[in-house]
C-alpha cells in the first residue's frame, strides 16, 4: 500500500542528545500536525539521536500514546548506522540502538500497540530482535561485569520496567498490587549494594537511594487517579557522572490531584478558584506542585481523614537535593520545575508544552563510577 | 524482662498488598516457623541484658488496607492483649514488631512511631520497642524520631531496628544513637533453617521449566529460576553461612564469577563483596576464556580464591578455569567451588578443589553425545543465554514429558468405578498439580497467550471437584483470574437447553464477564460439554475451554467446541490414542 508520510523529525541538540527540552520542541511539531494534516500519516524520525535521556524516552512514550489517541497515524524510525556513515557515527548509532535494545523501549511502546512493528518502518520490524552479533551489549553476555551501567545491565536493572498489567487493548490497570511487585522487585536485587561496590558510595545513602528514591517514586504513582501507563527506569546518563531514576504515568497530574489539599491550607483561599483547571497561571500551578512536596501534604484531605502526612515527595526532594546533591525535575499538567541545591523553593520554573495528562519525576543524583570514562556533563546540557 | 513479638497473620497480608506493600514470597518469617527464643542470643550478642525473659505472641488480624487503619489495628491489638494478660507498671516490656516479611516505606513507618506514642498507655512500662526490619533505613531516616530530638524531648521509650543485614540502630531515650553489628548467622537460628528446607525451597517452591535444554557441554531436562530462589532471606543466610565458612581467616578473596545466570552470580558476588567488605572481597565476572581473563597477580595477591557458579552439570566450564588457576598458583592458594546447585552425577570434588553446593538436584546432565533425550526424540532448545529456557514452552508436552510426571508423582490410578462410568485406569491430575504446579503455570500462559491473544479472563467456570478446582486454581494464579466459579454436578445436569438454569440458581457471572471453562481431564467430554451448557444458560458463552490432558480425537472435541461458537478447546497434554467408549 503507498500512502505519503509526512515526515518529523525529532532533533536533538548539537551533540545529537535528546533530552527533555528538545522533546518539548518535537512535542509542539506534533501538535501543529495534528491542528493542520490530522489525517496524514506521519513518520517520526528519531534516527539523528545517538544519546538518549532516558527520562525523555518515557515522557515520549506517554505522548505518543496521547498523540495516536487523538488520530495521529505514525511510525517511528529509529537511530541505525548504516555503511554509508563515518567510523566515528557507526560507533554512536550502534550504541544509540543497542541502548534503545538494552532498555527495552519495545516494552514501552506496547503501551502504545501491543504489536509493535506497527509501529516501525518496515525496514525496522526486527529492530528490537536483530541478529547476533550486536556492537555492543550483546543479549547474552556483558563484558567487564563490574561497572556500574555493565552490572544494572546484567542484572537487567537498566530495563524499562511497566507498572500496568496489559491484560486486552484498553483495559491496562495500574494497582497498588502492581506496584507492590515493582517494589519487591527492586529491593531484591539490592541496588544499594551495586552503588556501593561500583560507586564507593556510602552504605547508608546508596540504600536510600532504593527505600527512599525508588520506593516513593513508585508510590507516587499511585496518588495519580486513571492512569493506565506507568513506567520506571535507572540508568546512567550516558558516559556522564550522573544516574537517572525516571518514573512516567498519564494519570492525573500533581497539581490537579493536591489542589483541594492546597485550598484548604492556604491562609486565605479567597482569591482561589473552586476547582483546578489546567489554565490556571504558571506561577500559582508551580505553587502548587510545590507544596505537595512540602511535609505533611498529600491529596488526602484533613478534613476527611484527620491528620494525614503524606511525605513520598518530600522524602524524594529531600533525598535527592540535600542528601545526594543532585536534582529532581518534575514535569506535569504544562509546568516544569526542577530542584536543584535547595528544598525550599524550584531553581527553575518554565511552561512545558504537555497537552497529555500525567507526571514525570527525573531524579539525577551524582556518582563517581570506578569504571567509568568521564567528561561529557549532559547533565547541564538539559538545564534551561 | 517481658517480650511480646507481635506478627501481622498470614490471611492479612492480602491488606498489606492493596495498600501498595509488597510481601514476600518466603514464609520462613512466620508465627509458625520461628524459635523466637533465639531472639534472646541476638539480644545478648549485641549486648543487652536480657535477664528472667517471659515470652509470649501475638498475631495481629487486619480490617483495613490503608496505612492509618492498619496501623490502628495493630496497635490496639497490641495494647488490649497487654491488658488481658494483665502485665503489671513493675514488668519491663520489650514489644517486638516483626516487620519482615514486608517492604514497608518511611511514611508508613513514621506513622507508626507517631501512633505508638500516642496511644500508649502510661499504665504499661514499655522499655524497648524493637522493629525487624528489611531495612534500617526506615527507622534512621524518621522525620518523627528527627522532630522529638530537635524539640529536646525525650522519648518515652528507646526504639530499635534490627535488619536484614545485621545492622542494629538504636535510637535511647535522650537521644543517643547506637549503631552496632551482628552476625546474620543468628537470623539462621531463629528461622530455623537446615538442608532440607532449603533444598524444598529450590525443588518445590521455585518456579521451573522441563524441557530439553542443550548447554554448551551438556543436556539437562530441568531449568530453575534460581533469580527468586537466591533472594530468599533463608536461602541468602544459608549462603552466607557457607561463605563465612569458606572464608575463614583469610584476608583478600577474589570471587571469580561463571555461568550461564550472569545476573544470578553478580547478585551473589555483589552481595558477598557488601557483607564481608569490598577492602576483602574483589570480584571478576569474565566473559573470555581465563587464558585471557586471569594472571599471575590475581591469583598470588589473594589469599583465597572462590569460583561462584550457578548450576553444575558436567563441570567441564569450572575445571577448565581450575585447570588455568593452578597454572599461575604457584603458591598453592587454596581455591574453592561454589555453585548454587548441582547434578546428582556430576562428579566432586574437580581438581583437588573443594565443592560446595547449596542444593544437589535429583536429576541427572546428560552427556553431549550421550544423551537419553537426544535418543528418544525430544524438542530441544539450544541455550545461549537465560532467556532461551522460556522457549520450551512453546511445544506440546510430548507423551514421554506426561509420563515422566506421572509416574514420579504416582499419579496413575487403576480401576476407577463412578456413578456414570467405569475407567480402567485414570490420572489424579490433584498429585501432578501438586508436585508440578509452577512448571504447568508457565505451559498455561504461555497456551493462553497463543490460543487467546489480546484476552483477559475474569472468570473460570469449573465442576465443584478436587481435581478441576485445583487445575482452576493453578490457572487463576497463572493467569491473574479473581473469580472461579464452582458448579456442583448436580446442577450441571439440571440445566435444559429451554429454561437454561434451574429456577433456583442465579447467574454467577456479570454480563460482560469473559469465562474460561476448565476441567482437568477430558475422557468423553461429558462434564465439559455441561460446562459449557451451564455458562450459555448463564448468559455468558465461553471464551474457550483449558483442559489438563485430553483423550478425545479431534472430530470428538469439534462436535463439543461447536456448542461454543467453535472457541478453543487447549490441552495441556493430548492422548495420541483414542479412549475406550
Amino acid at each position: 500500500m503507498n500512502f505519503i508520510e509526512e515526515v518529523i523529525i525529532a532533533k536533538p541538540n548539537k551533540k545529537s542528545f535528546f533530552g527533555l527540552t528538545m522533546l518539548e520542541s518535537f512535542s509542539r511539531d506534533l501538535d501543529n500536525h495534528i491542528k493542520e494534516k490530522k489525517d496524514c500519516p506521519v513518520l517520526l524520525d528519531l534516527s539523528f539521536i545517538k544519546i538518549w535521556d532516558i527520562a525523555s524516552l518515557l515522557w515520549m512514550t506517554i505522548a505518543l500514546e496521547y498523540y495516536k489517541g487523538q488520530g495521529l497515524s505514525f511510525r517511528l524510525k529509529l537511530p541505525e548506522s548504516n555503511s554509508s556513515m563515518s567510523y566515528s557515527d557507526i560507533i554512536h548509532f550502534d550504541k544509540s540502538a543497542d541502548y534503545l535494545r538494552r532498555w527495552r523501549f519495545d516494552r514501552a511502546l506496547t503501551c502504545i500497540d501491543s504489536q509493535i512493528e506497527n509501529l516501525l518502518i518496515d525496514s525496522q520490524k526486527n529492530y528490537f530482535n536483530p541478529c547476533e552479533p550486536r556492537m555492543y551489549y550483546l543479549a547474552q553476555s556483558i563484558k567487564t561485569d563490574k561497572g556500574l551501567l555493565d552490572t544494572l545491565l546484567s542484572r537487567r536493572l537498566a530495563e524499562i520496567k511497566l507498572l500496568s498489567e496489559n491484560g486486552t487493548t484498553g483495559t491496562s490497570t495500574i494497582t497498588p498490587e502492581t506496584i507492590a511487585q515493582c517494589i519487591g522487585y527492586y529491593q531484591n536485587e539490592h541496588i544499594g549494594n551495586i552503588l556501593t561496590k561500583t560507586c564507593n558510595m556510602d552504605r547508608d545513602k546508596a540504600e536510600l537511594f532504593s527505600n527512599h528514591l525508588i520506593n516513593e517514586g513508585l508510590h507516587n504513582v499511585k496518588d495519580h487517579p486513571n492512569a493506565t501507563i506507568g513506567m520506571v527506569a535507572i540508568s546512567p546518563m550516558g558516559n556522564s557522572n550522573w544516574l537517572l531514576l525516571c518514573v512516567a504515568d498519564n494519570g492525573h497530574p500533581i497539581p490537579k490531584t493536591i489542589y483541594p489539599r492546597f485550598r484548604e491550607d492556604m491562609f486565605d483561599a479567597t482569591g482561589l478558584p473552586e476547582m483546578y483547571s489546567r489554565d490556571i497561571n504558571i506561577d500559582l500551578k508551580c505553587q502548587i506542585t510545590h507544596h505537595a512536596t512540602k511535609k505533611g501534604v498529600s491529596r488526602k484531605l484533613i478534613s476527611t481523614t484527620g491528620k494525614e502526612p503524606g511525605m513520598g515527595l518530600t522524602y524524594i526532594k529531600e533525598d535527592a537535593v540535600k542528601l545526594f546533591a543532585g536534582n529532581l525535575r518534575i514535569v506535569t499538567d504544562g509546568l516544569y520545575v526542577e530542584y536543584v541545591d535547595s528544598c525550599e523553593e524550584p531553581k527553575n520554573k518554565k511552561i512545558w508544552n504537555n497537552p497529555w495528562s500525567g507526571n514525570l519525576l527525573r531524579i539525577a543524583i551524582p556518582i563517581s563510577p570506578k569504571n567509568n570514562k568521564i567528561n561529557n556533563n549532559l547533565e547541564t546540557e538539559t538545564t534551561i | 524482662m517481658y517480650i511480646l513479638i507481635v506478627d501481622i497473620s498470614a490471611e492479612s497480608f492480602g491488606k498489606l498488598v492493596s495498600a501498595g506493600y509488597y510481601v514476600i514470597d518466603d514464609n520462613v518469617w512466620s508465627y509458625d516457623n520461628r524459635k523466637d527464643k533465639e531472639f534472646q542470643s541476638i539480644l545478648q550478642c549485641l549486648k543487652f541484658d536480657i535477664s528472667q525473659v517471659v515470652y509470649e505472641k501475638l498475631e495481629v488480624a487486619l480490617s483495613s488496607s490503608d496505612d492509618r487503619g492498619i496501623i490502628n489495628d495493630t496497635i490496639c491489638q497490641i495494647l488490649d492483649f497487654l491488658v488481658k494478660k494483665k502485665i503489671t507498671q513493675n514488668d519491663p516490656i520489650m514489644i517486638v514488631f516483626n516487620l519482615m516479611p514486608f517492604e514497608l516505606r518511611s511514611p508508613f513507618f513514621d506513622k507508626v512511631i507517631e501512633e505508638i506514642f500516642a496511644k500508649r498507655k502510661k499504665c504499661f512500662k514499655i522499655k524497648t520497642v524493637l522493629f525487624l526490619l528489611r531495612s534500617k533505613t526506615w527507622l534512621r531516616s524518621s522525620i518523627i524520631l528527627q522532630h522529638f530530638k530537635d524539640s529536646n524531648k525525650n522519648l518515652p521509650f528507646e526504639i530499635m531496628a534490627l535488619d536484614l543485614s545485621g545492622y542494629c540502630y538504636l535510637h535511647k531515650r535522650n537521644h543517643v544513637i547506637e549503631e552496632k553489628q551482628f552476625s546474620i548467622e543468628l537470623f539462621g537460628n531463629v528461622l530455623d533453617i537446615d538442608d532440607k528446607n532449603i533444598y524444598n525451597s529450590l525443588v518445590f517452591k521455585t518456579n521451573h521449566i522441563i524441557g530439553h535444554f542443550a548447554l554448551t557441554n551438556s543436556h539437562i531436562r530441568t531449568h530453575y529460576n534460581l533469580n527468586k530462589f537466591i533472594k530468599r532471606d533463608s536461602v541468602w543466610i544459608y549462603i552466607y553461612q557457607i561463605i563465612k565458612e569458606i572464608i575463614g581467616d583469610k584476608k583478600r578473596v577474589l570471587l571469580i564469577g561463571l555461568g550461564l545466570e550472569k545476573g544470578v552470580v553478580n547478585y551473589i558476588c555483589t552481595q558477598i563483596s557488601s557483607v564481608f567488605g569490598s577492602d576483602k572481597i574483589d570480584y571478576i565476572m569474565p566473559s573470555q576464556p581465563p587464558e585471557y581473563e586471569l594472571n599471575c597477580d590475581d591469583v598470588t595477591k589473594n589469599d583465597l580464591i572462590i569460583i561462584i557458579t550457578d548450576i553444575i552439570c558436567s563441570g567441564k566450564t569450572v575445571k577448565n578455569w581450575l585447570d588455568q588457576l593452578s597454572e599461575l598458583n604457584s603458591n598453592n592458594k587454596p581455591i574453592h567451588v561454589f555453585s548454587i546447585a548441582r547434578m546428582l552425577n556430576t562428579v566432586v570434588p574437580f581438581n583437588n578443589s573443594t565443592v560446595t553446593s547449596v542444593a544437589v538436584i535429583r536429576r541427572e546432565y546428560y552427556e553431549k553425545d550421550d544423551c537419553l533425550l537426544c535418543r528418544i526424540k525430544q524438542p530441544s532448545v539450544t541455550v545461549s543465554k537465560s532467556e532461551d529456557f522460556s522457549t520450551i514452552l512453546k511445544n506440546p508436552l510430548t507423551p514421554y514429558d506426561f509420563w515422566e510426571i506421572v509416574k514420579d508423582t504416582q499419579a496413575l490410578v487403576k480401576g476407577v468405578n463412578t456413578k456414570d462410568r467405569n475407567l480402567l485406569y485414570r490420572i489424579d491430575s490433584e498429585k501432578i498439580i501438586d508436585r508440578y504446579g509452577f512448571w504447568l503455570k508457565n505451559i498455561i500462559i504461555e497456551r493462553f497467550k497463543i490460543n487467546w491473544t489480546n484476552t483477559k479472563v475474569t472468570a473460570l467456570c469449573v465442576v465443584k471437584e478436587a481435581g478441576g478446582e485445583k487445575f482452576a486454581q493453578i490457572i487463576a494464579e497463572a493467569l491473574k483470574v479473581q473469580k472461579i466459579v464452582t458448579v456442583e454436578r448436580m446442577t450441571l445436569s439440571r440445566v435444559t437447553s429451554s429454561s437454561g438454569l434451574p429456577a433456583s440458581e442465579d447467574s454467577p457471572f456479570l454480563p460482560n464477564d469473559k469465562v474460561l471453562v476448565v476441567d482437568d481431564g477430558i475422557n468423553y467430554g461429558k462434564t465439559l460439554e455441561k460446562l459449557i451448557n451451564y455458562c450459555c444458560a448463564a448468559g455468558n458463552m465461553p471464551i474457550g475451554a483449558m483442559v489438563f490432558d485430553n483423550r478425545l480425537p479431534k472430530n470428538e472435541l469439534m462436535k463439543i467446541r461447536n456448542i461454543m461458537g467453535k472457541n478453543h478447546i487447549v490441552d495441556l497434554y493430548n492422548w495420541p490414542t483414542l479412549s475406550n467408549s
